[in-house]
Order: structure tokens, then C-alpha cells, then sequence
């Protein structure tokens, strides 16, 4: 089996009395996209300069490919890593054209570069044309795609963003990173990107790391994560939960929706998880609850409903569906519930 | 195997990184132990005093004068205060016309020489002075008794020192964020409420860096003072220095002196506070003027009142003795053109000196907090807390007994002007360093390129508009330096300013006008430096 191209092994990163990261482990193969989510203060960016070598280990170990990088007592520094990263704020030197700029991180490979190396990864951002624009005179988005393209030009095994999105504007946000997830793939660079949204990881990876409190709470597709989480912590990280407590009794969960399809076969006291979208509800003169709150979107609404028994929970439903605030209804499962110890 | 081989790279790579860190502390600690020098040698001569020095130190007027002095001080920051700071709201936020120029004409006092201002204001406004002379013609009585003593020492300083509060204020009204005002004006504050509750405080941290140079000034100049006939601390040394031999007693004046300073300075850092730095934004909003309307006149004229007072008196006045010189005397132009060479010559040494001593220490004292950092960085700023007269007279001292060598050279000279503006130098560059955006040389080691490379390719270009105006700030400084000059420089070695003093103090003023002349317009050169895109759109 081929080596992954990086590799984390049980990380540790102290500031003062703070523990930043904590028994970090990961494993991203070649070619992959992988997204590290998680809340703001969790520990995701030291991570990314853990692996650049901007920061140094306490402990661990850290391989780019078949190279140590780092471990507790020796760490090679960020410029004989082969890391590229692209920075929240994009970082392009001021001083410097956007060709200068591209062309700062080609002169260590000497050997490959050819004269129209610059235009090559200028075309493969779609910045034809501009490469004797200074920074200021880039739009945000550009700026994003330059310093894309200064990264991938020193052909890095890995290339590291912090949070790349988070500095454009909302309605540029979904676009650009359409553009960059394509740049991306199209070079075959195996990537990490740190995020704290979830919505955006979830659209643009292949791989998600949630990490909670310095360390990876769980690994797997967007689909996997959002369906079966490994904990209530990353459940309702990932998105709106409902947690309800239930007797199982192998296949299916009795609790105050009724008898609830699992997912995995299950017995005695658990908690279930429903996610918002897996209720569903009829208006009924006799149903189970009341609806309490209603928050519209346009494409989707989300109810907020009181069960007559006393839960209260959230149910996603289309903007088609005419509900009043105070109606009465029926709410039932459609899809299969997760189980949580008690 | 390519792992291995990386094993033994990586270790001396980092080995060497600790080599450039050991050298940048090596110079760190050269530099503090030099800067502690003077202090010792304080001390030391002030505990061999016997009784009789300090019933000298007590006889002596030391407490009335120390009064005086701090007295002088506060009022010169004060009365600075507020010319500066309405000037510079004037300069860089309202539609006053030619907002540049302005800039320039209040910031070029700075290159006036206190001894020049001083003569000029006594001839235009002392007790015989022009002024009093036109009053007396007029058919009214007008009382005008003419400044002297106190008053005429605290007009002219205050004259030649606002422009420090000027230049501090009109920089961070630059930076500052028109949103702040914006957010009040939005809340119902007034515009004139929101500078006062909102930008006022805001501006407080330069400000006050503004009025801890001006403060500093007046507490050790000597120019100025000697001319108003007004005692104060540092005109005393010099005159038990010229006229005594007990040394005890000018070391005890000399660490009064210290206290005075190291109290300011605490002053200062408790008035500053936390917001000591404030980075730039990502995007430089556009800034709104201010539409002066009917106050626009009025603003103009007084803005050129005090450009008029503060920059064209000293001016006219050298014009005025270098008219009246060449008609009656000769003017010998190589003996001035090696004077202006010698000045500039040390001038720029000293700043090459300063600014190369300024960048490692700013390296290393920004890079990450440590106690040895910051106990390096606050050593580095007590070049401040000795004025030149004292600092001067310890590294006569310490060159007379301990390094002969050095004693009435150069090198010592330039040794003693880099450790007294130093302060100004590593503030400088400091403040470049801290706008620095870290993830610039962070990116640029991402690329490949190692600490050398980074730091001259990113670093170095980032830093040059700090690099100068600490370069410029150090050379104007030199340029205008008298006491150290005088009781350091070789013998024989003359520069502008002192053949200034030499040829006032005999009231030789004519020939005083041709290197006066050329002292003001050499020292104005920097100012390009130091006038970063003040007033410009």
C-alpha cells in the first residue's frame, strides 16, 4: 500500500497552559480533498501550520509523503517542506506584480521552470492577462485565485488553506470556491482546508475531519457525518438535531413519536437523533403537537413544533406546505433514527 | 533513505537559525550594555559625593529650578498639544485647501534648531525685539513687555516642538478607521461631540507619543533656555561643567535629571495603555472631508500665523544675518562647505549607525514575547531617559578613563548619538514591523525561501518606509545635536550647528547667517521621509 500523502501521528501543541492540540491524528491519501471542520478555537489552524512548520510539535509526528517533516525533537523548516498554504487574507506580497508573485515560489525548482511556467498556472486560475496587476488592483476573488496559483506553483505534495473563503463576500463566496474546488481537482494536489463552516465543507470535500477541543472527533464523507455522528457534540455541530430518549428493541426505538425505524440494530434505553428534514408533518384537527415558531427560507421553512406530551422539535419542511403558526398536527418519522448511549 | 538524508539536513538548518537568533541577541545585549554605561557611571560618581557635594546639591537652587523645568515641560507639551492637534484634524479631515502644503510648512519647524529659533524670537518678539519697537512708534499705547525668561523659553520651544505631536497625530488620523466617527455620527453624536468622545481618545496613544518627544525635548534642551536666560536642569549642568571641577555634584544633577525622565516616561506608558498599536486595515476605507464652509478662512489664517511664527521668523531671521554678512564680511565658502560636509557626514553615519543597530533589535524584540525581549526592548528605550548633556558626559568620562583610545574621536561621537537616538530609531521601525502582516514572510517561507532570502525580498522592502523615517528622523536629530557635539567632537572638529554657537556666542551674527542657512535646508532634506502621504487624498 502506497504511503498516504500526509500523515499526523498523535499530534500535541501547548501555548502556556493551553492545550491548542491534543492527540491529533489523520491520514489524507494522495489526490484527496480533505476538510477539517470544527468550531472557531478548536485548534484547526494550528494544526495547518503544525504541518507547514511555522509552529513547532511537543509531540508526535508528522510525514509530508515518505518524508518525516517533524516530530517532538527535530522539525524542517517551512521552506524544505514541500507544504504550500494559502492564507485567510491571501497574503500577496504588496511589493510584488502577481506574475513576481507566482514566480517568487518557481525559483527553487530552477530545473522545471520554463518561461511560460508563470503563464500556465496564471491560465490555470483563469488570470489570463493579469500578471502585471499589482494586488491592490485585484478583486478579492482574484486575490484568492492568485495566491492559489503562487501555491501550486512550487508544485507543492500538499497544499494547505485557512479558512479561504471566509475573507469574500457571501454572494461571491459559493462561486469562487466552485472555481477553486475545480482548480483544485484539476491539478490533482492533494489538499487540506480548514473551515469552521459546515456548509462548506460538506460542498466541497471528498473527506471531513470534524475536530472538537484539539483533537478529530470523526473522519468520513459529508453523508456519513451528517446521518451517523459519533457523538451528540458533532451532531448538533453538523447541523439541527432532535434528541428524544427511547426503549430499542432491535430494529425499531418506542419514544414520544411512537414506535421510530434505527439505523443499526439496537436494544435497551438510548437516546435517538432525528435531523430536521427526517420528520414530517400533516396537519391534523387531532395531532400529536402544536406548531410554536416558524423561520422561512424561501426554498425550505424549519417549524419548531410542541409535542402535547412536551418535547419540542425541529422539522424542516417545503415552503410549499401552508402552515399557520398554531396549527395543530401529526408528526411522524420518514427515515431511520440514530442511536446515542444514554 | 531521502528520509534519513533529511534527518541531517534538517538539525543544521535549524542550527543555523539559532546562530542568527544568537547573533541578534549578542548585538541586543552589546547595545544594552553600552546603554547601561552612562547610568553606572552616574551612579558611581554620585555615591563618591562627600558631604560637601551635597550641601553644594542642597544649597544650589536644585528644587526651585527642578520646579522650573518641570514646569517648562508640561507647559511646552501642553501649549503643543493644543496647536497640533487641531492642525493636524485640520490637515488630513476637512477640504482646507492645499492640505499637503500644510502638512510640510507645520512639519519643517522640526528641522529649526533651538538656539536659531531662540535668536529670532528674541529679535522679533523679546523686550527690544521688532515687535516692541513697532508698538512704541504707534500713536496708541499698546503694553507688549516682549518674551523672555519662562515665557520666551516656553514660545519657543513649544514652537520648534509641536511638530513631533503634529506628525504622531496626523499619521494615526490616517490610519484610524473612519468608521469609529462614522458609528457615532450614526448614534447622534455631533461631528464635533464625536471627535472629542470618539476620535479624541482614539488619537490618545499617538498623541501622547507625540508629547513624550516634545516633553523630552524641552527637558533637555539647552539652546533655547541659555538664550531666554531661563535656569532649568540640563543649562545647569552645562554651566557646572564648564565652570566646576566637582564632578559628584553634576552626576547628582545629571540623575535628578534621570528621575525626571524615567517619571515622564512612566507617565507616558500608564497614559498609553493597552491600545499601543493599532494594525491597518485590510481595505482603506474612503475617508469623508470635512466641509469647513465659513470657518475656512479663519482656518487658513491661522494656520498661517503659526507657520508664519513657528517656520518664517527663525528663516527670515538667518536670511537676515546672511544679507547683512555678505555685504560686510567675507564669507569663506570652503571653510562652510567643510562644516556642512562634517555635519552631514556624522549625520548619516549616526543614522546608518542607529537604523543598522534598530533593525536586529526590532527583529528579535517583535518576534515573540520573552523576558529576555522585553527586557531588552524596555532597555532600549532608556536611551530616552538620559538627555544628551548627560550622556554625553559619561562617555567622557568612561572614554577619558577607561578607553583612550576612543576618547576625542569620532567613533565616540557617533557611539553617543546612536545611543541617544536610538529610541526614535528602534520606535520607528518597531511601528513598521507591527503592521507588518506576520502570514507575508510566513507565505514567502512556504514557497521555499529560507530566512535570508525572506527577510531581504519580503521583509526588508515592507519595512523601508519605517527604515526611513527612523533613518531621517536620526539624521535631522544629528544634523541639529549641539551639547554632545561640542563636548564630544575632536578637537578642531567643527560642524554647522556648533560654528552656530561658537559665532552667536561671541554675537558674531552675520557671519552665524550662512551656516544657519545651511543647517535649515539640509536638515529639511529628510523631511520627504518622514511625511509619509500625509494630506494626500
Amino acid at each position: 500500500m502506497s504511503n498516504p500523502a500526509l500523515s499526523c501521528k498523535n499530534l500535541h501543541k501547548r501555548f502556556g497552559n493551553h492545550s491548542a492540540v491534543d492527540s491529533f491524528n489523520l491520514n489524507i491519501a494522495k489526490g484527496e480533498l480533505l476538510a477539517l471542520v470544527g468550531p472557531s478555537g478548536c485548534g484547526k489552524t494550528t494544526v495547518l501550520r503544525l504541518i507547514a512548520g511555522l509552529e513547532r510539535l511537543d509531540a508526535g509526528q508528522i510525514d509530508i509523503g515518505a518524508i518525516e517533516v517533524a516530530n517532538s525533537s527535530f522539525s524542517l523548516p517551512p521552506e524544505k517542506r514541500s507544504a504550500g498554504m494559502v492564507f485567510q487574507d491571501f497574503s500577496l506580497f504588496p511589493h510584488m506584480s502577481l506574475s513576481n508573485n507566482i514566480s517568487f515560489g518557481l525559483t527553487e525548482h530552477k530545473d522545471t521552470v520554463t518561461p511560460s511556467s508563470n503563464d500556465h498556472y496564471l491560465e490555470l486560475v483563469g488570470l489570463q492577462g493579469f500578471g502585471n496587476r499589482m494586488p491592490h488592483e485585484l478583486s478579492g476573488g482574484e486575490q484568492q485565485r492568485g495566491a492559489l496559483a503562487r501555491a501550486l506553483a512550487a508544485q507543492p505534495e500538499i497544499l494547505l488553506l485557512d479558512e479561504p473563503f471566509s475573507n469574500l463576500d457571501v454572494n461571491l463566496r459559493s462561486q469562487v470556491r466552485e472555481e477553486v474546488t475545480q482548480i483544485i481537482r484539476a491539478s490533482q494536489v492533494t489538499a487540506l482546508l480548514v473551515t469552521h463552516d459546515i456548509e462548506e465543507a460538506f460542498s466541497v470535500a471528498d473527506t471531513i475531519a470534524v475536530m472538537m477541543e484539539g483533537t478529530v472527533g470523526q473522519v468520513g464523507t459529508a453523508e456519513t457525518l451528517y446521518s451517523t455522528p459519533a457523538n451528540e457534540e458533532i451532531a448538533h455541530w453538523l447541523g439541527a438535531a432532535n434528541f428524544l430518549d427511547a426503549y430499542c428493541d432491535g430494529t425499531s426505538a418506542h419514544c414520544e413519536l411512537g414506535s421510530v425505524q434505527l439505523q443499526r440494530e439496537c436494544h435497551g434505553r438510548r437516546r435517538i437523533m432525528l435531523r430536521p428534514e427526517w420528520l414530517s408533518l400533516t396537519p391534523s384537527s387531532d395531532g400529536n403537537s402544536r406548531i410554536i415558531h416558524r423561520t422561512y427560507y424561501g426554498h425550505d421553512q424549519m417549524l419548531e413544533i410542541e409535542m402535547k406530551s412536551g418535547p419540542r422539535l425541529l422539522v424542516r419542511a417545503l415552503s410549499a406546505d401552508s402552515i399557520q403558526l398554531g396549527q395543530e398536527v401529526s408528526v411522524v418519522a420518514t427515515n431511520p433514527a440514530t442511536t446515542f448511549p444514554v | 533513505m531521502l528520509a534519513n538524508t533529511l534527518w541531517q539536513i534538517g538539525p543544521r538548518a535549524q542550527s543555523l537559525n539559532r546562530q542568527k537568533s544568537l547573533l541578534l541577541k549578542t548585538i541586543a545585549v552589546l547595545l544594552v550594555v553600552a546603554m547601561m554605561l552612562p547610568f553606572l557611571h552616574l551612579m558611581l560618581r554620585a555615591l563618591g559625593s562627600d558631604a560637601s557635594t551635597w550641601e553644594a546639591y542642597l544649597r544650589f537652587r536644585t528644587f526651585s529650578t527642578l520646579i522650573s523645568t518641570i514646569s517648562l515641560a508640561a507647559s511646552v507639551t501642553l501649549f503643543g498639544i493644543a496647536l497640533a492637534v487641531p492642525s493636524a484634524w485640520l490637515v488630513c479631515r476637512t477640504d482646507l485647501p492645499g492640505r499637503r502644503i500644510w502638512a510640510i510648512l507645520l512639519a519643517l519647524p522640526l528641522a529649526i534648531p533651538s538656539y536659531i529659533a531662540g535668536f529670532a524670537f528674541i529679535a522679533a518678539l523679546g523686550p527690544r525685539g521688532f515687535l516692541h519697537q513697532a508698538l512704541a512708534n504707534l500713536p496708541v499705547t499698546i503694553s507688549f513687555p516682549g518674551i523672555t525668561g519662562f515665557s520666551g523659553a516656553l514660545f519657543a520651544l513649544t514652537m520648534i516642538t509641536y511638530p513631533y505631536i503634529f506628525l504622531t497625530t496626523a499619521a494615526a488620523l490616517q490610519r484610524l478607521d473612519p468608521s469609529f466617527e462614522d458609528s457615532a455620527r450614526v448614534l447622534g453624536l455631533g461631528s464635533m461631540k464625536s471627535f472629542l468622545f470618539v476620535t479624541l481618545p482614539l488619537l490618545r496613544p499617538a498623541i501622547t507619543a507625540g508629547a513624550l518627544l516634545s516633553s523630552l525635548y524641552a527637558l533637555s534642551d539647552f539652546g533655547a533656555v541659555a538664550l531666554m536666560r531661563f535656569e532649568t536642569f540640563t543649562q545647569a549642568i552645562y554651566v557646572q561643567y564648564s565652570s566646576s571641577l566637582d564632578r559628584s555634584l553634576i552626576a547628582l544633577f545629571g540623575l535628578t535629571l534621570v528621575l525626571v525622565t524615567v517619571l515622564i516616561l512612566w507617565l507616558e506608558n500608564r497614559s498609553r495603555g493597552k491600545s499601543r498599536y493599532y494594525r491597518l486595515g485590510a481595505g482603506a476605507a474612503r475617508r469623508k472631508t470635512v466641509a469647513l464652509g465659513r470657518w475656512k478662512y479663519p482656518s487658513v489664517a491661522l494656520l498661517s500665523l503659526l507657520a508664519m511664527v513657528s517656520l518664517g521668523l527663525p528663516v527670515a531671521n538667518v536670511l537676515y544675518w546672511t544679507l547683512r554678512g555678505t555685504s560686510s564680511e567675507h564669507l569663506d565658502i570652503l571653510d562652510l562647505a567643510q562644516r556642512a560636509f562634517n555635519s552631514v557626514a556624522v549625520s548619516s553615519l549616526a543614522a546608518a549607525a542607529a537604523v543598522g543597530v534598530a533593525i536586529p533589535i526590532t527583529t528579535l524584540t517583535t518576534r515573540r514575547k520573552s523576558a529576555f525581549n522585553t527586557f531588552i526592548e524596555a532597555a532600549s528605550y532608556s536611551g530616552y531617559a538620559l538627555p544628551g548633556i548627560v550622556l554625553a558626559l559619561s562617555l567622557v568620562f568612561f572614554a577619558a578613563n577607561y578607553a583612550s583610545f576612543i576618547y576625542q574621536s569620532l567613533l565616540l561621537l557617533i557611539i553617543a548619538y546612536v545611543l541617544h537616538f536610538i529610541p526614535a530609531a528602534i520606535g520607528s521601525i518597531r511601528t513598521s514591523w507591527l503592521q507588518l502582516n506576520p502570514h507575508l514572510p510566513e507565505s514567502a517561507h512556504t514557497l521555499g525561501h529560507g530566512s535570508t532570502s525572506v527577510f531581504t525580498r519580503i521583509s526588508m522592502p515592507l519595512l523601508r518606509p519605517g527604515i526611513a523615517a527612523a533613518a531621517a528622523l536620526v539624521f535631522l536629530s544629528v544634523m541639529k545635536e549641539l551639547p554632545a557635539t561640542l563636548l564630544l567632537g575632536p578637537t578642531g572638529f567643527s560642524t554647522l550647528a556648533t560654528s552656530i554657537w561658537a559665532f552667536t556666542d561671541e554675537a558674531m551674527f552675520a557671519p552665524a547667517g550662512p551656516p544657519a542657512l545651511l543647517l535649515l535646508a539640509l536638515a529639511s532634506l529628510p523631511m520627504y521621509f518622514l511625511l509619509p502621504r500625509l494630506g494626500s487624498q
